[in-house]
């Protein structure tokens, strides 16, 4: 067996399996909330249902992303060397440990739309819309882990020891680096539904400090970017 | 692909200096400001008190910056440093979204010529499998120059625009920080609480750590502000590039372009304009 | 294969430890300028006339909280370039 398709079946394994911990995560506390709604209100049960499964199909974007890179790790055929293996396995890492934080983080949001809606079924076409826009800014986190370890597959193969050292250092940096800042950007767009909830009316101020808030809450992911950036072209 | 974290180079030398630059992004820049002066001008020409769809548009993005500007600074101060909120908005949002026109163009080639290769022979479609599918289409061909699109990428996509860009506006920052709190006032926000420093004691400011926590964190104000619009735009580009080479540019999925050529560049233009008012806010 | 010395084996393990300083760093910033940003959020759902307030508070609670990042960001960098 090459040394490279080793690498990368270990990365591609790596890369589904922390890649589905989060989405999963996020999908079980929109249906949690959604049955709890359910309860309060049955009469509202296809509307909770419909939006429902628009939220899962949102939170599910960061499971897509690690499935993408690990069918392409999966079938990777090239030039066979260690250098290129170690990019593999860097690549799986990154996008392994980055969707975690954007899976999760997309389910707070999801979670506190369907209790809002179970609350108060009116306000559920503008509850949507202001879900939707939260989630989409919280998966900041896992495009820049998918870009990083898209750049990693596509690598020239050519490096030594140091060159390998930094590109396993740039997938640990992106991969955990994407964590946190996921799961802040839900936790903002969570509370900002929440205020939807309770007053539609204030929708234009509220979206207006969601995405203020997760921009500045993204700054570390966009600093843990910038050394894997570094680490990937600059060494 | 090897060439994948390269940038374009070009070297002029002026006075004994020779100074490096990116031709593309220069060029862009200037396209993106004629862009943005032919639309001014023309919206500019037909005033109407019933507004047509350019006016209204332009009229759109002012009464929004106009309500943000003047309800978070007041009414004064807003309206001193509204031109300049508006012309970053503008600037920044035609800049993310100059890119996606030749990516369409791109697209919707490679589209026309795998409908035309049905009834056109000369046009091969090699299918070696679900990631490598290649177009080869002879150069005489009349619709041959949508595929020779050349690498036309966003101004902002460069680290140079972005911390060009944070860097006016923190310059603009300062300085409005010096105009309004007097020069003392305004050293005198670096080292604040918990170890006032008065009288002669001011002299040693460079003992107080807070002056340095400050400090760091105005520079670090700066590259967050800029890096956050350079990755966004860098990471959505990246990704469009690498997807649409796997997939020799067919199947390039239109949601790719809308999420990340519009949202995310509309996104990306309104939170840098809103940071820039909240960093004058805070020299109020 | 090639030799590899000590100062490579060194130079090569900052690499790896300025990636995990910077990833490792970015996970509680993150989380905690998300809580400020929530409840920034939250409070103006309450009372939307503060609004200008709760943001300007908010945007200097997150500048604080991401400090630790910063640093991380420091440590990163020079793990990178002067080690």
């Amino acid at each position: 067996m090459m040394v490279s398709s080793l690498f990368s079946v270990i990365g591609s394994g790596i890369a589904m399996g922390l890649g589905s911990i989060g989405s999963a995560v996020g999908e079980g506390m929109i249906a949690m909330s959604a049955v709890e709604s359910l309860g309060r209100q049955p009469k509202a049960s296809a509307k909770l249902l419909r939006i429902m499964i628009i939220a899962q199909a949102v939170t599910e974007t960061a499971a897509i992303f690690a499935l993408v890179i690990s069918l392409l790790l999966l079938f990777q055929a090239g030039t066979d060397s260690l250098f290129k293996g170690i990019t593999y396995l860097s690549a799986g890492i990154a996008i392994g440990l980055g969707t975690i934080g954007a899976g999760l983080g997309a389910g707070l949001p999801g979670a506190s739309a369907m209790k809002g809606i179970g609350k108060q079924p009116r306000n559920s076409d503008v509850l949507t819309v202001h879900m939707i826009i939260g989630q989409a800014v919280t998966q900041t986190s896992t495009i820049f882990a998918l870009t990083v370890s898209l750049i990693l597959i596509m690598l020239a193969p050519t490096g030594g020891l140091l060159k390998m050292a930094a590109c396993l250092g740039a997938g640990f940096a992106m991969g955990f680096g994407a964590v946190g800042p996921g799961i802040g950007d839900g936790l903002v767009a969570r509370f900002a539904n929440l205020g939807v909830a309770r007053d539609p009316r204030n929708m234009g101020l509220l979206t207006r400090t969601m995405i203020i808030g997760q921009a500045i809450t993204e700054t570390t992911d966009i600093y843990a970017m910038v050394v894997s950036l570094i680490l990937i072209f600059v060494i | 692909m090897d060439n994948l974290g390269e940038v374009s180079q070009a070297t002029i030398t002026l006075f004994g200096l020779s100074i490096t630059y990116n031709p593309v992004t220069f060029l862009m820049t200037w396209i993106v400001i004629a862009f943005i002066l032919i639309l001014a001008f023309s919206a500019r020409k037909k005033l109407s008190l019933v507004p047509g769809f350019l006016q209204s548009i332009f009229e759109l993005i002012y009464d929004f910056l106009k309500e943000i500007t003047l309800g978070t600074l007041g009414d004064e101060d807003g309206k001193k440093h509204l031109p300049f909120i508006i012309s970053l908005f503008v600037f920044i949002l035609c800049a993310n979204w100059i890119g996606i026109i030749p990516n369409l163009f791109a697209m919707f080639g490679t589209f026309l010529g795998f409908l035309i290769s049905f009834f056109d022979s000369s046009i091969i479609v090699s299918f070696n499998s679900i990631l490598d599918i290649k177009l080869s289409i002879p150069d005489d061909r009349w619709f041959s120059f949508l595929f020779d699109i050349p690498a036309f990428e966003e101004p902002t996509r460069s680290v140079n625009m972005d911390l060009a860009l944070g860097l006016l506006v923190f310059a603009a920052v300062q300085a409005y920080g010096v105009k309004n709190k007097g020069f003392w006032g305004y050293l005198k926000s670096y080292y604040n609480d918990p170890f006032p420093m008065k009288g002669w004691r001011a002299l040693f400011f460079f003992l107080n750590p807070f002056f340095y926590l400050n400090l760091i964190g105005a520079v670090a104000n700066v590259v967050s502000h800029s890096f956050r619009l350079f990755g966004n735009i860098f990471g959505g580009g990246m990704i469009i590039v690498i997807v649409s080479s796997l997939l020799k540019f067919f199947i390039v999925p239109v949601g790719l372009f809308a999420f990340f050529g519009i949202f995310a560049g509309l996104v990306q233009a309104f939170v840098f304009t809103m940071l820039a008012v909240t960093y004058i806010q805070q020299q109020q | 294969m090639e030799v590899i010395t000590g100062e490579q084996l060194i130079k090569a393990l900052a690499l790896l430890a300025a990636g995990l300083s910077m990833g490792l760093g970015a996970v509680g910033p993150g989380i905690g300028e998300g809580f400020v940003g929530g409840k920034a959020c939250e409070s103006i759902g309450r009372r939307p006339d503060e609004a200008n307030l709760i943001t300007k508070t908010m945007i200097i609670g997150q500048a604080i909280s991401e400090t630790t990042g910063i640093y991380a960001l420091v440590v990163a960098l020079i793990l990178i370039f002067v080690v």
